[in-house]
C-alpha cells in the first residue's frame, strides 16, 4: 500500500529539504497521505478532519522550509505534527499515543499492489475499473479507498463515516457488481466478434 | 458451488486480505480452497485483479484531489504573506512615511469632515449593492460606483465605455476597425457587490459577488472568448459571420477547470474556488461544457446542469433555485448549511465559522437579497436547529 520504504523515503525527504524540490514534496505527500489516512481512521476521526490535518501538516512543511533541516527523524516529526493537528493539541507527543509500533514501521502495510497494477495495466479489467472509478461519487470512492486500499475493516469504515456497516458493504458490492457485469458483457462481445470472424473465415474457405 | 457468490466473498474479510496479499494465513487458506475448486481459478483471478485495481485508482484519485486542494492553500497563503515578508528596515521607512502622510491627511480630513459623510462604508450585515472595479487596457482601475449613470467611463481604441441610465456598463464601437482584439478589460466585483455589463458583441453578463470577467475590447471575427471566476449569468447574443446565412460565431467561456462553448443562449456559471463543483446551468439553447484536465465534454439541454470536479456529470435541476440570485433572491431547497453560508458570506461580506457536525443540516426558505443579514439569521434560528451570533464581520454558528 505504501509505495516508499525506509531508505527511499529518507532520500526523498533529504531531496525535499536540501533542494526544495516539488516532485519530492509530492512523493512525500502521496506516501504520507495514505499512511496518515490509515492512522487517522484507526483513531476513529472523521475523513474531513483527517484530510484537513494531512494538508495542514504539509502546508506547515512547505512554509517552514529552513526549519526542516533541523528535523532529525522526519517520520516521527510528520506523525507527531499530524496528531497535534488531528487532536488540536499543540503539546501532544508520540509517547501519548498507544500504537507506537505502527508509527515506527510504515512498511508493514506494504503490499504487492503497485507491481501488480504495473503488470496488468493494458488489461481490460484495469481499464474498465479506471473508467468506473472516475464516474463514482466522492463518497463511494472514499469507501472503496478505505476498504481496498487502506485495508480497513468494514466496521472501521462504518465508524469513520458514521453510517451502518450495511451501507458500506452495499456501496462496495454495487460497484464491484457493476464492473463485473460490464466485464462479462465486454467478454461476450469479444466472443461474438471472434465467432463471427471464424465463421466468415470458414465461409470463404469452404 | 457452481456460480461464485460475490456477496459472500466480499463479506469474508479473509478473501479481501487474500486478494490484497496482506495476510499470510488468508493467502494459504484461499490457495487451498482453489486447489479444491480449480474451476473457479479464472473468476477468482479476475475478481482479485478488479479489487486491487479499484483500490489503486480510488487511492490515486483521493491523493490527487487533496493535493490539488493543498496547492491552492499554498497559493492563497503565499499571497497573504507577501506583505509580511518585506524586511523590517523597509517597514520602518514605510511607517515613518505613513506617519507623515497620516498627519497631513488628518489635518485636511478634519477640515472636510464637517461637510461630508463617508459614503462608501458598508455597514456590517447590510445587503450587497451594485458596484465593481473596471480594469482598462492600460491597467488603470475605475471604481464604477463613483461614476454617474449616463456618463462615459472611458474611450479606448475606438470603443466607448459608458455607464447607461440603468447603471449597466455598455461597450459601443464608435470608430470602425480600430480596436485591437488583444487588448482586454477586466471587471471585478468584491464580496458584497454585483454588477451587470453589456459586452462589445451585445451579450449580457451579470456578475455575482466576488467574481471577475476578462474580455477583449473587440471580439475577433471568428470566435468570442472570455475568462471568468466566481459566478456569472450570461445571455449570449447570436451573431453570424457575413450577412444572412453566415456561420454562427461561437462564444467561449473559460474558467480555471472548464471551457463552455455556446452559440447564443442563456446560462449561469458558478466557478467559485470554495465550491465543491464548477456548476453550469442552462436556461435556454444549447451549450457544450468541456473539462480542461481531461478530454471529456457534455452537451447540456435547458433545465440541466453540468457538475465538474474530477469528472464531469449532468443532472436535471430546479432552475428557479439555481438562478434565483439573478432575480434578487436567495432560494434554498434542502440546501446544506455549509453551502448556504458560503452564499451568505459572499453577499454580506462576512466570514463564517460553522462546526463540522452542523455543516450537513438542511434548510428550506426564500428571502430577498435586499434584506439585511439579520433577516437570514432570524430565519435560520426560528427553525430551532441552530443559533448564530454576529461578532464584527464574523458570523458564528452554534448549536
Amino acid at each position: 500500500m505504501f509505495t516508499l520504504t525506509g531508505r527511499d523515503l529518507k532520500n526523498v525527504w533529504d531531496q525535499f529539504v536540501k533542494e526544495d524540490c516539488e516532485d519530492s514534496f509530492y512523493a512525500l505527500y502521496k506516501h504520507y497521505y495514505h499512511y496518515l489516512s490509515y492512522l487517522g481512521t484507526k483513531k476513529k476521526m472523521s475523513v474531513q478532519r483527517i484530510q484537513d490535518s494531512v494538508n495542514d501538516v504539509f502546508l506547515h512543511l512547505w512554509e517552514k522550509k529552513t526549519d526542516n533541516q533541523k528535523i532529525r527523524n522526519h517520520h516521527n516529526y510528520i506523525i507527531t505534527v499530524f496528531f497535534q493537528k488531528l487532536f488540536r493539541k499543540e503539546t501532544l507527543q508520540l509517547t501519548d499515543l498507544d500504537f507506537v509500533e505502527e508509527i515506527h514501521d510504515p512498511s508493514i502495510h506494504h503490499s504487492v499492489e503497485e507491481q501488480h497494477i504495473r503488470a496488468v495495466t493494458t488489461n481490460t479489467v484495469t481499464q474498465l475499473v479506471e473508467e468506473h472509478m472516475e464516474q463514482l461519487g466522492t463518497k463511494q470512492r472514499l469507501v472503496i479507498y478505505q476498504r481496498f486500499f487502506l485495508d480497513l475493516s468494514y466496521q472501521e469504515i462504518a465508524d469513520a463515516n458514521q453510517v451502518s456497516i450495511h451501507t458500506i458493504y452495499n456501496t462496495i458490492y454495487k460497484s464491484l457488481e457493476k464492473i463485473k457485469n460490464n466485464l462479462s458483457s465486454e467478454q461476450e462481445i469479444f466472443l461474438k466478434v471472434a465467432i463471427g470472424l471464424l465463421s466468415s473465415f470458414l465461409l470463404i474457405f469452404s | 458451488m457452481n456460480e461464485l457468490n460475490l456477496q459472500a466473498l466480499l463479506l469474508d474479510e479473509s478473501f479481501v486480505n487474500y486478494c490484497k496479499g496482506t495476510n499470510k494465513e488468508d493467502i494459504q487458506k484461499w490457495e487451498k480452497w482453489l486447489q479444491k475448486y480449480p474451476e473457479h481459478k479464472a473468476s477468482i483471478a479476475e475478481l482479485q485483479e478488479t479489487i486491487v485495481a479499484m483500490g489503486h485508482y480510488a487511492g490515486e484519485l483521493s491523493v490527487q484531489t487533496n493535493y490539488d486542494r493543498l496547492q491552492s492553500q499554498i497559493k492563497k497563503r503565499a499571497n497573504q504573506h507577501r506583505f509580511t515578508e518585506i524586511g523590517m528596515a523597509v517597514w520602518l521607512k514605510i511607517a515613518a512615511l505613513l506617519v507623515a502622510v497620516g498627519a497631513i491627511s488628518l489635518f485636511l480630513f478634519k477640515q472636510q469632515l464637517a461637510e461630508e459623510q463617508p459614503k462608501n462604508v458598508q455597514h456590517i450585515g447590510a445587503p450587497g449593492k451594485d458596484d465593481a472595479l473596471l480594469t482598462l487596457k492600460d491597467g488603470s482601475v475605475v471604481s464604477l460606483a463613483d461614476i454617474k449613470n449616463g456618463s462615459v467611463v472611458a474611450l479606448q481604441g475606438g470603443v466607448e465605455i459608458q455607464k447607461n441610465k440603468d447603471g449597466e456598463l455598455v461597450y459601443k464601437a464608435v470608430e470602425q476597425g480600430e480596436a485591437a482584439s488583444t487588448a482586454v478589460n477586466k471587471i471585478t466585483t468584491n464580496r458584497g457587490n454585483q454588477y451587470q455589463i453589456i459586452l462589445p458583441d451585445g451579450s449580457k453578463a451579470f456578475l455575482n459577488a466576488n467574481s471577475t470577467l476578462t474580455y477583449p475590447l473587440k471580439f475577433s471575427e471568428n470566435e468570442r472568448h472570455v475568462h471568468m471566476t466566481g459566478e456569472i449569468y450570461f445571455e449570449i447574443a447570436k451573431i453570424e459571420t457575413g450577412i444572412g446565412v453566415g456561420r454562427r460565431i461561437p462564444f467561449y467561456v473559460e474558467t480555471a477547470n472548464q471551457k463552455i462553448e455556446v452559440l447564443g443562449t442563456h446560462f449561469n456559471v458558478n466557478a467559485y474556488d470554495d465550491e465543491p463543483y464548477t456548476t453550469t446551468t442552462l436556461l435556454e439553447g444549447v451549450v457544450r461544457v468541456s473539462s480542461k484536465k481531461r478530454n471529456e465534454s457534455v452537451l447540456l439541454k435547458p433545465g440541466q446542469r453540468a457538475l465538474l470536479n474530477e469528472a464531469l456529470r449532468v443532472e436535471n435541476v430546479d432552475i428557479s433555485q439555481e438562478v434565483a440570485w439573478i432575480n434578487g433572491d436567495f432560494v434554498f431547497k434542502g440546501e446544506e448549511l455549509v453551502s448556504l453560508l458560503r452564499k451568505v458570506s459572499r453577499w454580506y461580506n462576512v466570514d463564517v465559522a460553522c462546526p463540522e457536525r452542523l455543516e450537513k443540516l438542511k434548510f428550506d426558505g426564500m428571502v430577498s437579497r435586499s434584506q439585511p443579514l439579520s433577516t437570514i439569521i432570524d430565519m435560520l434560528q426560528t427553525t430551532g436547529k441552530v443559533k448564530l451570533t454576529l461578532n464584527g464581520r464574523r458570523l458564528i454558528v452554534i448549536d
